[in-house]
């Protein structure tokens, strides 16, 4: 009797595994390995904007300077993250492989940005602050068309 | 003139008391996220954790004993134990969240790595609980907490659409960008960030250290329900920030930095430093309140001599139950792990924790041996199992929706 209960515990523990790792699969991985590149792309953007945000609130001199600073070693964690999680995508096809590559240097050069404005923090860097947040919002224009083309794509 | 001062004092207290790292952190991710249409999940805890606070507390008044001596004694080392490792384990993981936010929020203020911050929390914890009076403790640093209204008035300077933000209240949606059991997750992150345990420990012990009277509990209701809803607001407000300046650019925050930066949009360098040091303290009283809560549970479910009233060599054992928590609370961040993860596993964990902390308060307070005639009402056992079944589905939940939605990816 208690041999029975026991099966019917775990083949409803092996029921209740399985339906979570369904939905799981359902959640966490949607959209395919296109999902997977427009999550990595807006991690990114995420990280690009705050940056261009804090920084431009720097030179109207809204924000302190250590909060800038530490709003770029945070957003540069986040976008290494998404350039990492981009790269690690499996991929179906020759198609897919090069978006792939072509978001994972997209996300490269939002992390290069992120770098060049903490040097120009730490004045170690001659670029002009103008320059920068025109970059930036390049940058952010590129990740956004890769984000519609993934959209787009099958 | 001086009782107006002190129920003045208490009502900030409660006020600037209310908010933790879990609501800078999750506050701001749901307002980002979803816009205010989960607010009415803080309103929901808001009642929760007024409710059983306030119990935990009478129940402490009449009887002169903490709660947890209670419930040991009451329902046995059995469902004892159970409530004491759910309850020590939350505080220990609330804990080291909490130093955490201190360490991060001091990062924004210095820009110097938050590892460095970390032990000097902690040994400013450990100094304050070892050196400073419990009412000094109780009202000081919170008070200063209250400098986090600095996020609802840069709310009012944002100029928002308000009939935009009320229908997000009003009528809650998930944006098609957004699965609904992340909705849900982190709904019941909220729940339990609001509900959070060492709420109600901390108060019960507190009615033991302060030695309250029947007026002192009188006042002290009236403190939580006035200044808990006020603290509410301005949790609200955080996540109100979020969704005015980060929603429509569709970041996902991730970092305290993002927090804040529609404080300093709005407010520049003087609001921003405000409610920086709202951070600080807020996150500073939560350690304190959460170190303390560790030392209680532990020395109330084993009888050990404990409080703050009596002198350290008295309490020997309780105090040294803090200091091993703290130690391990830094150890956990040491490993390298982001405070803001850490933060949000706690308050789904807490949430998972709800009944084992919550249950046996309830059974406590409908004991007539321990409570007298002064057992619980009708309507408020009424709305008590009301919520105890909202904190057993919000339990239930947790753990699946936080596998299926990826802890809210």
């Amino acid at each position: 009797m208690r041999s029975r209960h026991a099966t019917a515990l775990i083949r409803a523990c092996a029921v209740l595994l399985g339906a979570t790792m369904v939905l799981t699969g359902c959640v966490t991985t949607s959209g395919g390995p296109p999902g997977e590149l427009q999550r990595a792309l807006q991690r990114a953007d995420s990280a690009a904007f705050t940056v261009q945000v804090s920084f431009r609130q720097l030179q109207a001199g809204r924000t302190l300077p250590t909060t800038a600073e530490t709003t770029c070693e945070n957003m540069l964690e986040q976008a290494q993250t998404a350039q990492h999680d981009a790269s690690t995508v499996s991929v179906d096809n020759a198609a897919q492989h090069v978006l792939r590559a072509r978001v994972a240097q997209a996300i490269a050069a939002t992390a290069s940005l992120i770098v060049s404005v903490q040097d120009y923090l730490a004045h170690t860097s001659t670029a002009s602050a103008h320059r920068l947040l025109a970059q930036l919002g390049s940058n952010r224009r590129l990740l956004a068309a890769l984000h519609r083309r993934l959209g787009s794509s099958p | 003139m001086t009782k107006v001062l002190g129920l003045l004092l208490g009502l900030l207290t409660a006020i600037g008391g209310f908010i933790d790292i879990g609501d800078l952190v999750v506050e701001a991710e749901v307002g980002s996220r979803f816009g205010l249409s989960l607010a009415w999940v803080v309103i929901v805890g808001l009642i929760g954790v007024c409710i059983f606070v306030q119990m935990s507390g009478r129940v402490t008044a009449v009887s002169k004993r903490a709660t947890f001596e209670i419930i040991r004694e009451r329902l046995g080392p059995r469902i004892g134990a159970a409530n004491l490792g759910a309850s020590f384990l939350i505080n220990l993981l609330t804990l080291s969240a909490e130093i955490g936010g201190i360490a991060l929020s001091l990062q924004l203020a210095s820009s110097v790595s938050p590892f460095l911050w970390i032990p000097l929390a902690a040994f400013a914890i450990w100094l304050v609980i070892w050196r400073v009076k419990f009412s000094v403790l109780q009202n000081v640093v919170p008070l200063f907490g209250l400098a986090l209204v600095g996020f609802g008035v840069a709310v009012f300077l944002l100029s928002p659409d308000w009939g935009a933000l009320l229908r997000q209240v009003a009528q809650p949606r998930v944006s098609p960008d957004e699965h609904v059991s992340t909705y849900w997750y982190f709904a019941v992150s909220l729940f339990g960030s609001a509900m959070t345990p060492y709420q109600v420990t901390f108060y019960s012990s507190a009615a033991v250290e302060e030695k309250w009277s029947a007026e002192q509990i009188t006042r002290s209701r009236l403190n939580v329900l006035m200044g808990y809803p006020v603290g509410a607001l301005i949790s609200i407000s955080i996540a109100a920030c979020a969704a005015i300046v980060l929603m429509p650019h569709h970041v996902n925050v991730s970092s305290l930095t993002q927090t804040v930066l529609p404080v300093a949009q709005v407010g520049g360098v003087l609001l921003l430093a405000v409610v920086l040091v709202g951070m600080v303290a807020a996150t500073f009283g939560a350690a304190l309140e959460s170190t303390l809560a560790s030392g209680y549970t532990i020395a109330q479910f084993f009888g050990w001599s404990w409080g703050k009233f009596r002198k350290p060599r008295e309490a020997a054992r309780f105090h040294l139950t803090i200091i091993i928590t703290l130690l391990i609370g830094i150890g956990v961040l040491m490993t390298g792990v982001d405070p803001v993860q850490v933060t949000e596993i706690a308050v789904v964990f807490s949430a998972i924790a709800l009944p084992l902390t919550y249950l046996p308060i309830l059974v406590v307070a409908n004991d007539p041996s321990y409570m007298g005639d002064r057992v619980n009402g009708r309507v408020l056992n009424g709305f008590a199992m009301v919520y105890l079944v909202i904190v057993l589905v919000a339990s239930v939940a947790g753990v699946p929706l936080m596998i299926i939605t990826g802890a809210g990816a």
